[in-house]
C-alpha cells in the first residue's frame, strides 16, 4: 500500500496538477485511502505482525 | 526463484556469528570512542576465510560470490565489528577479473590487505582520480576522501578515468612514491578511513574492460548495505526484547500499538532490504547486466532500514537508550556515519534512478 500511495504520488508531481485528473494516476490518488482503510488493514496487519512475528504482548482485548 | 539461504549458506552466517562471539566487538567498540585503539579483527578474518571468499580456488580462494560476502559482513554488522573486509573484498574482486598475478594468492590468504579506492566519477562530479600514461609508466593523480581501510592496507586497488574519460583501475602498493595514505578520525569509532593523494603515483594498470571497473564500487555498496542490514536488525533485537520486559502503566510497552507499530516498521524495512540482498547475490551469479541495480538498491534499502532502526531502538529504551553506557548510541553512530559514506544513500539513489532509466 505504502509504495502504490509513494508510486502515485510521485507520477502527480511529475505530470502536475493536471495529472490529478487524469483517468490512470489521478484516479488512483482518489482511490487508495478507501482502499487502505478496508478492514482497517494495515493497522491491523501490523498488529499481527507485532504479536506473531515478533512475540511482543497484546494489547488487552475486551 | 527461490528467496531462501542454502544450507551452505546459513552454515556461514552461523559460522561468522561464532568466529565473532570470542570477541567483545561492542566493548571494543565503546573503549574506541573512548580513544582506545579498535582491536584488529584482520586474524579473525584470516582464521575464517574472509579474505579469500572472492577468490578462486586456484589460490586457495572461496571462489564464493556477492551473496556470501554480504552474508559475511551483515554478521558482522550486527556486532559492530569491522574486519576491513568493505576495502578488501571489493578491491579483490576486481583483481579477480583483471588476469593472473601472484598478488592474487596473498590477498586470498590475507597476507596482505587490500582496499579499494573509488576515485571514479559520480552522477554530477567529475572523477576524483586520473591516470595518464608517459615514457616511465601509468601516473595517477588525484585525491579521494574518506577511503573505507585504507590506513594499513599494503595494497591499493584505484578506480579512476583514463585522460580520454575512459574508466580504468590501477594497482598500487601503498609505500610507492606519490601515496599519501592520511588516517581520518570518525564519528563512529570502529570504522577505519583515510583521505589517499595521489601525486603521479607510478601504478600498474589493470586489464578490465571499461564497463566492468564499476563493478567494485557496486559491490562495496552491497556490502556496506548487508552490513548495515546486519546493525538494523540488532536494533530491531534489542528493541524488542526491552519491550517485552519494561513495564509501564501496568503492562509490557511493547503491547502499546505506538511501540509494537514502531517495530513492526523496522521489520518491514529489514524484510524489505532482506529481499534486495537476495536480488543482488542472484544477480552478481546469473544477472550480471543487473547487478548495478541491485547492488545500489541494497544500500537505499539498508540504509533507510538502519536509518529508522537505530534512532527507533533508542526511543524505545527511553532515556537511558540515549546515554553513554547504553550500546544503542553505538548503532546510532554506525548509522549516521554509513549513510555518508561510498557515495552515501543519495549516491545509491542515484545510481538506482539511472539504472532503471537507462533499461527503460
Amino acid at each position: 500500500m505504502l509504495a502504490s500511495f509513494a508510486a502515485a504520488q510521485l507520477a502527480v508531481d511529475v505530470g502536475g496538477p493536471q495529472a490529478l485528473l487524469d483517468a490512470e494516476w489521478g484516479h488512483q490518488v482518489s482511490a487508495l485511502p478507501g482502499l487502505r482503510s478496508a478492514g482497517g488493514t494495515e493497522e491491523i496487519l501490523r498488529n499481527v505482525i507485532g504479536e506473531r512475528v515478533l512475540g511482543l504482548p497484546p494489547e488487552p482485548r475486551i | 526463484m527461490r528467496h531462501a539461504l542454502t544450507e551452505e549458506q546459513t552454515w556461514l552466517g552461523d559460522a561468522v556469528a561464532g568466529a565473532l562471539a570470542r570477541q567483545d566487538t561492542l566493548r571494543a567498540a565503546r573503549a574506541a570512542l573512548d580513544g582506545a585503539a579498535p582491536p584488529s579483527l584482520w586474524a579473525t578474518a584470516i582464521e575464517a576465510g574472509w579474505p579469500g571468499l572472492l577468490s578462486g580456488e586456484e589460490v586457495d580462494g572461496a571462489a564464493l560470490g556477492a551473496l556470501e560476502a554480504m552474508l559475511v559482513v551483515e554478521g558482522c554488522g550486527r556486532v559492530l565489528a569491522d574486519a576491513r573486509l568493505l576495502g578488501h573484498l571489493p578491491a579483490t574482486a576486481l583483481l579477480e577479473m583483471a588476469g593472473d598475478r601472484a598478488l592474487r594468492a596473498d590477498l586470498a590468504s590475507g597476507r596482505c590487505r587490500a582496499a579499494l579506492v573509488d576515485g571514479m566519477a559520480d552522477g554530477r562530479r567529475p572523477p576524483a582520480v586520473v591516470a595518464r600514461r608517459d615514457e616511465g609508466g601509468l601516473r595517477l593523480r588525484g585525491r579521494v576522501e574518506w577511503v573505507l581501510d585504507a590506513p594499513g592496507a599494503g595494497v591499493l586497488v584505484v578506480c579512476g578515468e583514463d585522460e580520454d574519460g575512459v574508466p580504468m583501475a590501477a594497482l598500487l602498493r601503498a609505500e610507492s612514491p606519490g601515496v599519501g595514505v592520511e588516517a581520518r578520525d570518525a564519528y563512529d569509532a570502529t570504522r577505519s578511513l583515510a583521505s589517499v593523494v595521489l601525486d603521479d603515483a607510478p601504478a600498474e594498470w589493470l586489464a578490465l574492460e571499461p564497463a566492468r571497473v564499476a563493478t567494485a564500487r557496486h559491490l562495496q555498496r552491497a556490502l556496506l548495505g548487508a552490513e548495515s542490514l546486519g546493525a538494523a536488525g540488532a536494533c530491531l533485537d534489542r528493541a524488542c526484547d526491552h519491550a517485552r520486559e519494561r513495564v509501564a502503566f501496568g503492562r509490557a510497552i511493547g503491547s502499546y500499538q505506538a511501540i509494537k507499530h514502531k517495530l513492526v516498521e523496522m521489520v518491514r524495512r529489514i524484510e524489505n532490504a532482506r529481499s534486495l540482498v537476495f536480488f543482488a547475490g542472484w544477480a552478481w551469479r546469473s544477472r550480471p547486466e543487473e547487478f548495478a541495480l541491485a547492488a545500489n538498491a541494497v544500500l537505499v534499502g539498508a540504509g533507510d532500514a538502519l536509518d529508522l532502526a537505530s534512532r527507533e531502538s533508542i526511543f524505545v529504551h527511553g532515556g537511558v537508550g540515549a546515554t553513554w553506557e547504553h550500546d544503542c548510541s553505538l548503532y546510532y553512530r554506525r548509522a549516521e556515519l554509513s549513510r555518508r559514506l561510498a557515495g552515501g544513500a543519495d549516491g545509491a539513489a542515484d545510481a538506482v534512478a539511472e539504472e532503471l532509466l537507462r533499461g527503460a
